[in-house]
């Protein structure tokens, strides 16, 4: 009744191009909807299966809400535990790793933990250390996105209690999104985890540099959940559709080259070329 | 400071270049916003004038909690929305989440509040004593609540105005239920959120340029029909 009743008035209103036809809904992490890659690949899909894809970007707890209310068809995410979760629930029916990249530690040019070439755990060490000795600052999303979630992965590999550390003056929760974050590092010249591709948007605005951005540690892969549709009323062949779509050779050979003309340096690796590293993480 | 410049710049480059993408946007803006108050407008102007002139118990209340709903954080309307229009939620099978739809919902919401509220203060200003005239020369009851709504039309549509305000430039409630969809449930403020993220910060202040020059025009059209800068 309603929904007959807004028909009409779209009508009314000329808005009748708003009355979509097939769509998929398409719950994805903020970061990777920022790199705008869902922008070039929408088009290409639509004009290929004639499905509109509509993506709502979210943070990952967010997607994965999304995921277990059956509101969107499928997500794309980049946070292991979460995703491990959500195919044990049974709201999740397959995981496809698409592309991947890895979080850069960014801090001041001239480096006071000299962390530059270490490997990510001693080098959270380092910033702790000098962190007590009031050298350094360390700036923290705090917001338990998949980035701060994995900074907290860090210090706990480093074996530092992550309790112990969130209250020292040396260390400061932002509870902003990746791009303010970055922001308030640059500002206050600290060291912050950040991912590859905000980072390029942002390199020439802020004076950090990238100390570390290897080790599998800062290993970053992105996936696409496919939503069981045992369980929830979703368009589940349009989501197959764009799994295939994602992961076939063109658009994986798009992923490789994403970013290169407008930063001048790649934001992902494609996973179709590196297979052993996207599947890494024992799934 | 930079920056600032340029975003202003590109802000009236973008107007001036009428881009086809920033239109779209401004339009589902405009209209979103617009409905949103038009909708609130039909059922809080009579609910108003209701609580004005009607005995009411615990009216006192009423009106406090309707001047603190003024602050209504729109992030929670968004929340509350979310979870009635979610699949799992008792309105799921209508499948408004994430579509303009939703929006209108959310934002008529959010203003109705200050719809109530001002209409109530602008009887108070001059409702009775027109009202006890329209019914001391012989009108019927309805006809003297007509008579106070003609006289009280113009101060309506400042509050009308302030609503409209406040629905555009919201961000919460807009991005929760509509899910800031490309050409479909993306508007002004939802866009300029996307864009700063995306580190653009000249586009970001550029659409905020822009969304200030919808609400100009809005405003500026409003009044001429109210008549205060009218043609001489």
């Amino acid at each position: 009744m309603v929904t007959v009743f807004l028909k009409i008035l779209l009508f009314i209103l000329g808005l009748s191009f708003l009355a979509q036809g097939e769509t998929l809904k398409l719950g994805s992490t903020t970061s990777l909807c920022d790199t705008g890659v869902w922008d070039y690949l929408g088009e290409i899909f639509e004009r290929e299966h004639g499905i509109k894809l509509n993506v709502m970007c979210v943070g990952s707890g967010m997607a994965f809400e999304l995921a277990k209310r059956g509101d969107v068809d499928l997500i794309a995410v980049h946070e292991p535990e979460g995703e491990k979760n959500l195919l044990k629930e049974g709201h999740g029916i397959q995981r496809i790793p698409f592309a991947f990249n890895y979080f850069l530690i960014v801090g001041p040019r001239e480096d006071p933990a000299s962390i530059k070439g270490l490997n990510p755990i001693l080098a959270m060490r380092k910033i702790y250390q000098k962190g007590e000795e009031g050298k350094c600052l360390w700036i923290s999303r705090g917001d338990e996105s998949g980035t701060h979630k994995r900074e907290k992965e860090l210090w706990k590999k480093a074996s530092l209690d992550y309790s112990f550390i969130t209250p020292k003056p040396w260390y400061i929760e932002t509870g902003t999104g990746m791009a303010q974050t970055l922001f308030i590092a640059h500002q206050k010249k600290a060291y912050t985890l950040v991912d590859r591709a905000t980072f390029l948007h942002f390199k020439n605005k802020i004076s950090l540099i990238p100390l570390l951005q290897k080790g599998k540690e800062l290993l970053n892969v992105y996936s696409l959940i496919l939503i069981n549709p045992m369980k929830h009323k979703i368009n589940f062949k349009a989501s197959q559709k764009f799994a295939e779509f994602i992961i076939s050779n063109a658009i994986q050979n798009f992923f490789d080259s994403y970013g290169i003309t407008e930063f001048g340096d790649f934001m992902f690796q494609s996973c179709a070329k590196n297979q052993n590293i996207c599947h890494a993480r024992n799934f | 400071m930079q920056e600032i410049f340029k975003g202003i710049i590109k802000g009236f480059e973008l107007i001036i270049s009428l881009d086809r993408e920033i239109i779209e946007i401004s339009w589902r803006s405009l209209w979103i916003s617009g409905l949103a108050c038009f909708i609130s407008c039909i059922f809080c102007i009579p609910i108003g004038f209701i609580l004005y002139f009607y005995k009411i118990p615990a009216k006192g209340l009423f009106l406090n909690v309707i001047q603190t709903l003024y602050a209504l954080p729109t992030v929670l309307v968004g929340l509350f929305l979310f979870l009635l229009l979610s699949k799992e939620g008792p309105l799921g099978e209508l499948n408004l989440l994430f579509t303009p739809w939703a929006m209108v919902i959310g934002q008529a919401i959010i203003v109705s509040p200050i719809i109530i509220g001002l209409t109530i203060s602008t009887l108070s200003n001059l409702g009775k004593e027109v009202y006890e005239t329209a019914l001391s020369i012989g009108g019927s009851e309805f006809q003297a609540l007509l008579q106070v709504l003609r006289e009280v039309r113009f101060s309506l549509i400042s509050s009308l105005l302030l609503g409209f305000g406040r629905a555009i430039s919201e961000v919460g409630c807009a991005i929760m239920v509509g899910g800031n969809i490309r050409g479909y449930t993306r508007v002004l403020t939802t866009a300029i959120s996307l864009e700063t993220g995306k580190g653009n910060l000249e586009l970001s202040i550029a659409l905020g340029i822009i969304l200030l020059a919808v609400a100009l025009i809005v405003n500026v059209l409003l009044n001429l029909f109210q008549g205060r800068y009218g043609w001489r």
